[in-house]
C-alpha cells in the first residue's frame, strides 16, 4: 500500500481553496466589462488556462535538457508529467477561447495567427505522447521524448509572440488594446494566474507519484520474472 | 437564459469538465496500480517464505 502524500493533499486542498477565491472574485469582484458584457468573464479563466499551459510545456523543455543532460528517470518523469498537464490546460484555452471568439468576432475558429499557431501547437504535444507510446525500450524512449520535448518548446515563445509579430485580431493584454483592463480586473486575473499555477503544481505532485507507482510495478513484476 | 450567459456557463463548464477528467483519469489509473503492486507484493512475500 502506498504511503498517503500528505504534503500533496494539502496542495491539492489549497488550490482548491484559491480556484474557489478566483472563481468568486470573477463573478462577484470583477466588474462587467462595458462592450462584452459578462461573456468577458470568460478571460480570467482563459488566459490562467493558457498561462498554465505554456509554463508546463517549459518544465517539459527544461526537464527535457535535465534528462540530455543527466540521463535519470526523475527528469524523464517530470517532462512526461507537466506535458500532459500543458497538453490539457491548453486544450482548455482553445476551447474556452472559442466560446470568447464566438461573441467577439462572431466565429468560434479564424486562422489568424495565434489560433493557427495554437492549433499547430496541440497537434505537436498530442505527438508527445504517441511518439512515448511508440517506443518500447525505455532509455531510447526518454531520449527522444526529451528531444522532442524541446523542439516542440519554439511553439510556446511563437505563441506568444505571434501577437506581436503578425498583424492579427487576437487582443494583447499586455498592450493594452480594444478591451480596457480596470484595476479590479487585473486583481481578478492574478488571482486566477495564481490559483492556477498552485493547480498545476497539485496536480503535477499527483501525476509524478504515478509515474514512480508505475517504476516500483515494473520492477516488482521483473523480480517475479526473475524468480520463475 | 442569454446567449452571452450560456457562452459563460459552456466556457465554465469546460474548465470543471477538463480538470475532473484529468483527475479522475489519474485516479482510476493510481488506484488500477496500486492494486497490481499490492498483489504482486503479496506473491513476493508468498513466494520467500
Amino acid at each position: 500500500m502506498m504511503k498517503r502524500d500528505y504534503p500533496g493533499l494539502v496542495l491539492l486542498a489549497l488550490s482548491d481553496m484559491a480556484i474557489l477565491v478566483a472563481l468568486i472574485m470573477v463573478f462577484a469582484y470583477a466588474p462587467r466589462e462595458a462592450t462584452m458584457g459578462d461573456v468577458q468573464r470568460i478571460f480570467y479563466f482563459h488566459v490562467a488556462s493558457a498561462w498554465v499551459g505554456f509554463f508546463a510545456f517549459f518544465v517539459t523543455f527544461i526537464a527535457g535538457i535535465g534528462y540530455l543532460a543527466r540521463r535519470t528517470r526523475r527528469w524523464d518523469i517530470w517532462a512526461l508529467s507537466s506535458e500532459e498537464i500543458g497538453l490539457t490546460f491548453i486544450t482548455m484555452a482553445v476551447l474556452t477561447g472559442s466560446l470568447w471568439a464566438r461573441k467577439a468576432w462572431g466565429t468560434f475558429w479564424t486562422w489568424e495567427p495565434r489560433l493557427t499557431i495554437t492549433a499547430v501547437q496541440l497537434l505537436v504535444y498530442i505527438a508527445y505522447g504517441m511518439l512515448r507510446t511508440a517506443i518500447v525500450e525505455p532509455e531510447r524512449k526518454a531520449r527522444f521524448a526529451a528531444v522532442y520535448g524541446c523542439v516542440a518548446f519554439v511553439t510556446v515563445p511563437l505563441s506568444w509572440f505571434a501577437i506581436r509579430w503578425w498583424r492579427t485580431i487576437h487582443p494583447d493584454i499586455m498592450a493594452g488594446g480594444d478591451m480596457a483592463v480596470t484595476p479590479r480586473m487585473a486583481h481578478t486575473l492574478f488571482v486566477s494566474l495564481g490559483a492556477f499555477t498552485l493547480l498545476y503544481f497539485a496536480l503535477l505532485r499527483q501525476r509524478m507519484r504515478f509515474e514512480w507507482a508505475a517504476d516500483t510495478l515494473a520492477r516488482l513484476r521483473e523480480q517475479i520474472e526473475g524468480d520463475d | 437564459m442569454t446567449e452571452m450567459s450560456l457562452y459563460l456557463i459552456i466556457a465554465y463548464a469546460v474548465f470543471w469538465g477538463l480538470t475532473f477528467v484529468l483527475v479522475l483519469s489519474m485516479w482510476v489509473r493510481q488506484g488500477r496500480l496500486e492494486r497490481e503492486i499490492q498483489a504482486l507484493s503479496a506473491l513476493l512475500e508468498e513466494r520467500s517464505r
